[in-house]
């Protein structure tokens, strides 16, 4: 108690400590607020992180997460200039004589063709901005770029961004800066989602057509965020048109796509609902094969959201996301898996400087097993689901002082297995004890301008994970055996981990278009992933910290160097890094984590470090434009039982990656683009030698991950046909034709040992690659 | 369950997938005793001792001769295990007991291996039932042992199936986990088995102890190609491959109609 309330008395002294540095300017001068938000006009959406900018003083302000901006200066007249990259820049006049609201829309340019005019004050604005390691995927991109099966995906092009690795072949799971795919907290509307991929991996769960802004933060996370090590993908969904009805869609290979929105009340209210379902299943109902036929394989997803003004000050929205994969083989195996996610936020001005907005939120991954055999007739299921409520506040103080604060409280339960069973079943129904517990957190963020050059944000998280009763916990010795059970009742605490979370970051301008950057941030897990499998299987595992799990623990700084050049057409930047990983989890030889009790004795304990430099250049506007990307890194793991407690490389480690994007706008109909990709092989564990035991040939292992997968690298092409735009008809279509891996280079995507089939007396090794010569087609359409 | 999500992985991928033989460089790990060590209610007590050898090799694991090596049970009777063929030591009055714990010795090269291992109660193989289930693009046929687990968590089972005398390489290997003192009888299913009208099946059940059954688990991770191979615990300790296993035996076969 006495730790608890001097971690509380810190805070205190840092909340002081911010309010000393705040230079709350008491001069005589008359100052006012201009406060408002900033839209596209044509659909009315909230335009996130565009610059508001008043030229004849050097203050820019940027709209948050919902379109709202703020500035307070003294009293005159001003010309305001609004940019968003890819809408038309506008300019006001204003004469600030009191506080003044000003809603700002903007127009989308149709086409890349038409002039880009963009300042140049704005063009540089990356260079100042204090954050560093973060990353914005423009949607318009998204659209151009070729990937698999012509199935766009916001998780397979941001593996394409520096210091981003790819799971596998055509795999929507990712790797930020070494940290494990479980690493990343992936956020829909600010409802994390547990498992993000459709059909074991190669698709992700997140339909472009409903997505607004994806914004990736691999370092230097604002205190706003936590609850895992790596990164933070934060997904807004679109709001949906409050001017006009839309219908928008496609057909795919894979897929075929809806979308509908429109306003529910003009301007003041709009809904958006986006589904889509694959059809895998209908090409089996073709086979010859009755067997074949009685087979499903199949996934949808349904994004809906809708949001309404209260009035001037108060906005209310409510968004959600279902989702889920079926899969069977005729009645004797069925299985279902999904996540369900809900939203409902309250934005709340409560005056020209105070931004609040309150969330309530849910999240829920499960999956069902239906087993049938002979008179054995039972399901297994498994479910992990939160309730969260967060409180957010931006106050605008002046402009050289922002500051963020806030606070949430999440409940999780996790039921690991359910087995019901018939009566008539051999198997008999019982369920792997549920856990409970309570993850919160409090923050406060300071963005402080320091002079013209400098620029930081520092924050502080405090966080807290409680694991309560009711439930028997358990306790282990060295080798893994219970020598200890204890019961808590309901609402008892079993563990308790308070954790302080410091975030910096500063840069430093070194002219108007270069600058240098540091951060250094801690970042707390407290939900830990069990799979030992190397696809993403709908069965994996999140356990909360226990008695016997710690909280996993990253420290990571990073210093850059970002360059503009040829009037912002260019921006280079170079950043590297290094960071300490804590509390590690993998597990014991022949480790059953399924539907165990016992499974935290399955667990070994151990550390980390990861370490690289990331180059990245991107061309920004022009009939051309892409990116180079290169990252040379180093990710290692060590854990007493394993390797001889030496550190061994993770199965991420790479040493480089390389990805290069162009899209090339040939005319007004023909857009081409191509990505390439080169990276040096996983480490993996391959024998070195063999032995015989049980009648057969085992392979021996020396060391852990000694080895590497061939390089990986593969060429994707695709190319878009839009339909000539008719100013009288709405009507538009436009036709992408693709080809992922375009030289066929046969990737190993796994490689085994075994006997020779042509001589038992050998044993050899066989590659396998999946994708090879991957064509598609897709047929988008708007009216 | 695992195997379900592999073969629609399988299934997925079947349009595009290819394989082929490559050359994988790999290191010559320095050659490892490997001692297989099995005393039974109902055959000899038999261990074998071989060495590793390098992957490039051909499959003939060397014989380790001239060991010593003596099994002793609990109630201190003491078997010493005489070299029949290279690398193959027996002692034909050596019938284990269940309950009994049985501990090895072994001494080769001048180093000492030792091991125990507690034969656990027999459970009673009653019938091998048969069935039909369709996986993947066909229907195969499986053989489900019936047999009634004791109450009390802590049965671990192995079962060797063999068709027309040919042992099925697949380990099947489980605990009571999930239907502790009921009737089971989870079925034997091999994705690309082979069993067909006519053929005779043979299947073998143990009863396990729990080092054995991670040991086998461990092993069988190894056949499914795990993520991170490792070499499974040996419970044998000394520094060597392999295991030390007292096991019940019971044997049953089928005619497939």
């Amino acid at each position: 108690m006495a730790y608890q309330f001097k971690k509380f008395a810190s805070i205190r002294s840092c909340i002081f400590f911010i309010s000393f540095l705040i230079n709350f300017n008491l001069s005589a001068q008359n100052k006012f607020t201009l406060s408002g938000s900033v839209k596209d006009k044509k659909s009315g959406e909230s335009l996130i992180g565009a610059s508001i900018r008043l030229e004849e003083t050097k203050i820019n302000a940027v709209t948050n997460g919902y379109g709202f901006y703020s500035i307070t200066i003294p009293q005159g007249n001003y010309t305001v200039s609004i940019n968003y990259a890819g809408y038309r820049t506008d300019s006001k006049k204003i004469n600030l004589d009191n506080n003044i609201q000003l809603v700002i829309e903007l127009e989308p340019i149709s086409t890349l063709l038409d002039e880009v005019v963009v300042s140049t004050k704005r063009k540089n604005e990356n260079i100042a901005k204090p954050l560093m390691g973060v990353e914005k995927l423009n949607m318009k991109d998204l659209n151009n770029l070729p990937v698999l099966l012509g199935e766009k995906d916001v998780l397979k092009s941001i593996q394409l961004l520096p210091g981003i690795k790819s799971a596998g072949d055509g795999n929507s799971g990712f790797y930020v800066r070494g940290g494990g795919a479980d690493q990343n907290l992936i956020l829909l509307d600010e409802a994390p989602v547990y498992n993000a991929s459709h059909l074991l991996g190669f698709f992700s769960t997140f339909n472009s057509d409903a997505i607004k802004d994806v914004t990736l933060y691999k370092g230097g996370m604002p205190a706003q965020y936590g609850g895992r090590l790596s990164s933070v993908v934060d997904i807004k969904m679109k709001d949906g048109n409050n001017k006009d009805y839309d219908v928008s869609g496609g057909l795919g290979l894979i897929s075929s796509r809806i979308n509908i929105e429109g306003p529910i009340v003009k301007d003041n209210g709009s809904f958006i609902i986006s589904a889509r379902r694959s059809y895998a299943d209908m090409f089996l109902k073709l086979s010859h094969d009755s067997i074949m036929r009685n087979n499903t394989l199949y996934f949808y997803d349904l994004n809906a959201k809708a949001n309404y003004k209260l009035g001037k000050k108060d906005r209310l929205f409510l968004s959600g996301y279902f989702g889920r994969d079926v899969l069977g083989f005729g009645n004797s195996f069925g299985t279902d898996w999904g996540n369900l996610t809900g939203t409902l936020r309250w934005n709340h001005i409560v005056n020209n400087k105070i931004f609040s907005n309150t969330s309530l939120i849910y999240s829920d991954y499960s999956y069902k097993i239906q087993i049938k055999s002979g008179t054995d007739n039972f399901k297994i299921t498994s479910q992990i689901q939160d309730i969260n409520l967060k409180q957010d506040f931006d106050f605008y103080i002046n402009n050289n002082n922002k500051i963020k604060f806030g606070a949430n409280i999440i409940h999780h339960t996790v039921a690991p297995g359910t087995i019901t069973a018939d009566a008539s079943s051999n198997i008999q129904s019982s369920e792997v004890q549920k856990r409970y517990s309570y993850e919160s957190a409090v923050y406060v963020s300071h963005e402080l301008t320091v002079n013209n050059n400098l620029n930081i944000v520092y924050g502080l998280r405090m966080s807290n994970l409680s694991a309560v009763g009711p439930g028997n916990f358990y306790q282990y010795d060295q080798s893994g055996n219970a020598i200890d059970t204890i019961h808590y009742n309901k609402g008892q605490t079993v563990a308790s981990y308070w954790n302080l979370e410091p975030r910096f970051s500063a840069s430093y301008q070194l002219n108007e278009i270069s600058s240098i950057k540091f951060s250094y941030n801690r970042n707390i897990q407290n939900l830990h992933l069990l799979t030992n499998s190397t696809t993403s299987t709908p069965t994996d595992l999140w356990l909360p910290s226990t008695n016997n799990i710690k909280p996993e623990i990253a420290d990571q700084v990073s210093l850059g160097y970002y360059k503009n050049f040829k009037e912002g057409q260019f921006e280079f930047s170079v950043e590297t890094y290094y960071k300490w990983i804590q509390n590690q989890i993998d597990y014991r030889n022949g480790a059953d984590l399924q539907a165990n009790d016992n499974v935290e004795s399955e667990l070994l304990y151990g550390s980390g470090r990861a370490y690289g430099i990331e180059f990245y250049l991107k061309k920004k506007f022009g009939k051309f434009n892409g990116w180079v990307g290169y990252t040379l890194s180093r990710t290692e793991k060590r854990f007493a039982e394993i390797n001889n407690g030496n550190y061994f490389p993770a199965k991420q480690d790479q040493t480089h990656n390389i990805s290069l994007v162009g899209i090339y706008k040939l005319n007004e109909r023909w857009t081409l683009s191509g990505t390439w990709v080169y990276n040096t092989g996983n480490a993996v564990t391959f024998p070195s030698g063999k032995y015989h035991v049980n009648g057969q040939t085992v392979f021996l292992y020396t060391e852990r991950n000694g080895y590497r997968m061939p390089a990986y690298h593969r060429l994707d092409l695709a190319a878009t046909w839009e339909s000539p735009r008719n100013k009288n008809r709405k009507y538009q279509s436009s036709w992408t034709y693709g080809l992922y891996n375009a030289y066929g280079r046969e990737n190993a995507y796994i490689i085994q040992f075994k006997d020779d089939p042509n001589d038992p007396t050998k044993t050899v090794a066989e590659q396998t690659s999946l994708f090879r010569f991957v064509p598609s087609i897709t047929w988008n359409f708007k009216f | 369950m695992k195997k379900y999500f592999n073969i629609t992985f399988l299934i997925i991928i079947t349009f595009t997938a290819c394989k082929k033989i490559i050359n994988v460089d790999l290191n010559n790990a320095p050659s490892q005793v490997v001692i297989e060590g099995i005393v039974t209610n109902s055959s000899t007590a038999q261990v074998n001792i071989t060495k590793s050898v390098t992957f490039s090799s051909s499959n003939t694991f060397p014989a380790v001769t001239g060991a010593t090596v003596t099994i002793t049970d609990n109630l201190n009777n003491k078997f010493i295990l005489t070299e029949k063929t290279p690398g193959n030591y027996s002692n034909s009055s050596l019938t284990g007991v269940p309950g009994r714990t049985y501990s090895l010795s072994v001494t080769a090269g001048g180093i000492n291996y030792t091991a125990t291992s507690t034969m656990p109660q027999q459970v009673n193989l009653d019938t091998l039932l048969l069935d039909q289930i369709p996986f993947g693009n066909k229907y195969i046929t499986i053989v489900q042992p019936q047999y009634t687990d004791p109450k009390g968590f802590g049965n671990y089972y192995s079962f060797i199936e063999t068709i027309n005398n040919t042992v099925n390489p697949k380990i099947f290997v489980w605990d009571d986990r999930f239907n502790d003192g009921g009737i089971s009888t989870r079925p034997l299913i091999q994705s690309d088995s082979t069993i067909k009208t006519g053929d005779t099946v043979k299947v073998e059940m143990r009863c396990i102890d729990k080092n054995i059954y991670t040991y086998f688990t461990s092993l069988a991770d190894l056949q499914q190609n795990a993520t991170t191979p490792a070499n499974p615990t040996s419970n044998i300790s000394g520094g060597c491959l392999g295991y030390f296993s007292a096991h019940t035996s019971q044997r049953k076969k089928v005619l497939i109609p």
